[in-house]
């Protein structure tokens, strides 16, 4: 037992029923969706003209879309996409918001006015129109859409690392550091950010739902993910399509991220009470 | 107070102008342009076209010249509806657009109070347990799947509403429930939460200890109090209804702005995307600062000498 505050947060994290439950199916979910290429009974763009809007049977447990294609593999292998793309925007956000929000904390004056000046400007901003505006601006692929997405996401993890790093720069074992001489570098890097993680990743966990939606309302709104390949947001986008046709469409990716969606939530719900009750989670 | 909320909207147009100004500039990085089509245009027709728009003088001068007409109030000839300028475009769907987030946000805000009330009231009954569990549901249906279900279920199967459009009351009440959702959810939640915060306070206890009505303490001492969380969370909300509204009205073929950013982005439509992005942009700005005098005058403890934008 090395780290007792680390183990007291597991705790109660595992004696919550609901975030434990969660946890559990979002780590099927993540399983089927990286496993895609082993796990769906046929790939994601193998199109059959002759069997289109079949109905979900034995062969079709989802059904077939409007080439004729298995719904279920395109499912598994969207949520490896939608994940992919949360995943890695949230890796973003955490990188540019910690590196932000600790410089701009730790160095205090002129610095930190400017720098949480810029972060008061960009929330001013309609943030999902720069989002549209930089997709058309780079191109519409997977890596082009995180990296958008990430780059104008990070304003709230900077403000609450910057809340955390004031708190901590004036404690002993920071100044015992720069009394020892540790640089600003290391100071902040070995000393500040690694005493912040828990709060990180509580946030990192609520923004992974965030991006999963953002991801599937643009790629819904045809800016985001292209054909054939396959996210929730763009197979929700076929589905409301066919919609009188095919509802099944719809439906299974819908049902897909609703119940991915309400576990991330509940997840986050609870790791935030078993590691800080005090942070409220900012939308 | 007047001073105040002056000093707000003067440093709203700086901020104004650095999103005019990115948000120009971005686009004509982007590759391809307006006169795009499948077919190759004639080199003087399109030579004749980029003189019409402009587009043949240095882009500096273009950016000047777009500034000053902006100002005036001005956004300029749409590139892909030829005989429309974008202020006849916005003029005749801003409006739609203002409707739809208005009726979205009366319904979540009337029905996220009023049964966040009922849930704190009945704490840990279980009213106060299905409440909450619609609540994470509501949180986490995204729109795009819930308005299309309840298409399918509401108009196709029992055909009680219509599909789409936006003609007549019975075509609003579909797409307003869907924008409204999930706001509805996360105003009722956090109405729970504030309420049960206030109720633990020194004054409700000195309430009960008078021996007051639970129902007299919670609607006339506890509610004006624990509507402050509420009311931060409608600031960020317009901003959402606003993106959301983008989703909804494709959904549902309603002729709003968001219709018409979504093609303008897809089509390179400069003016169209331009126009309608500062004007949301001057919108969620004013929204904040009405959002900020509201929560004066519900909490006179919130001091107004720091404005945040």
């Amino acid at each position: 037992m090395k780290n007792t505050s680390l183990n007291l947060a597991l705790k109660a994290l595992f004696e919550n029923r609901a975030a434990t439950f969660s946890a559990v199916v979002l780590i099927l979910i993540s399983g089927l969706a990286f496993l895609a290429p082993l796990i769906s009974p046929y790939t994601y763009e193998a199109q059959n003209l002759l069997n289109t809007y079949a109905v979900p049977s034995a062969k079709h447990w989802f059904g077939t879309d409007a080439l004729g294609r298995d719904v279920l593999s395109r499912v598994i292998y969207g949520g490896r996409v939608s994940m992919l793309v949360a995943l890695l925007s949230t890796l973003v956000i955490v990188i540019i918001g910690t590196l932000w929000g600790a410089v701009s904390g730790y160095f205090g004056g002129w610095v930190d006015r400017l720098m949480m000046r810029v972060v008061d400007i960009l929330y001013a901003l309609p943030y999902m129109f720069f989002v549209i505006i930089l997709m058309m601006v780079l191109g519409r692929d997977i890596f082009t859409l995180f990296i958008a997405i990430g780059v104008l996401s990070w304003l709230t993890m900077a403000r609450i690392v910057r809340g955390q790093i004031l708190s901590l720069k004036n404690q002993d074992f920071i100044s015992a550091a720069r009394v020892l001489g540790s640089s600003h570098t290391k100071i902040i890097t070995k000393h500040l950010i690694p005493n912040t993680l828990g709060t990180i990743a509580v946030y990192a966990t609520i923004t992974i739902p965030r991006m999963i939606l953002l991801e599937a309302f643009l790629s819904f709104l045809g800016l985001g993910i292209q054909e054939p390949i396959p996210s929730w947001g763009s197979l929700c986008n076929n589905g409301a399509e066919a919609l009188s046709i095919a509802p099944w469409l719809i439906v299974f990716p819908g049902i897909a991220m609703a119940v991915t969606l309400t576990c991330f939530n509940l997840f986050g719900d609870g790791l935030r009470d078993a590691v800080d009750p005090h942070i409220r989670g900012e939308t | 107070m007047i001073l105040y909320i002056a000093k707000r909207i003067a440093g709203m147009i700086p901020i104004l102008w650095i999103i005019t100004t990115c948000a120009f500039f971005l686009m004509r990085f982007a590759p391809g342009g307006p006169f795009d089509s499948e077919k190759p245009i004639d080199a003087v027709v399109l030579k004749n076209l980029e003189a019409k728009y402009h587009f043949d003088k240095p882009l500096l001068d273009q950016y000047v010249t777009y500034l000053g007409n902006v100002i005036q109030g001005d956004f300029g000839p749409s590139f892909k509806y030829k005989d429309q300028t974008v202020n006849d475009i916005i003029a005749a769907s801003f409006p739609i657009s203002v409707e739809l987030g208005c009726y979205a946000l009366l319904f979540a805000v009337l029905f996220g109070i009023f049964l966040g009330c009922i849930a704190a009231y009945r704490r840990n009954s279980w009213v106060d347990w299905l409440l909450s569990s619609i609540s994470i549901f509501g949180m986490s249906i995204p729109n795009m799947v819930l308005g299309p279900v309840l298409v399918v279920v509401v108009s196709i199967k029992f055909g009680w509403l219509p599909t789409s459009g936006w003609h007549g009351p019975s075509s609003k009440i579909l797409p307003s429930l869907t924008l409204g959702l999930t706001y509805f959810a996360i105003i009722m939640r956090l109405m729970r939460a504030g309420l049960l915060d206030v109720l633990s306070t020194d004054y409700i206890r000195t309430a009960r200890s008078k021996g007051l009505r639970t129902r007299t303490i919670l609607f006339h001492h506890a509610l004006r109090g624990s509507l402050i969380p509420v009311i931060s969370f409608l600031g960020p909300a317009v901003a959402f209804v606003i993106t959301g509204s983008v989703v909804v009205e494709q959904i549902f073929h309603i002729p709003g702005m968001g219709r018409y950013f979504v093609s303008g982005a897809l089509n390179r439509d400069y003016t169209t995307v331009l126009g309608v992005t500062i004007l949301l942009s001057a919108l969620v700005l004013v929204m904040n600062l009405v959002v900020d005098v509201l929560y004066h005058i519900l909490d006179p403890r919130i001091r107004m000498e720091k404005p945040k934008a």
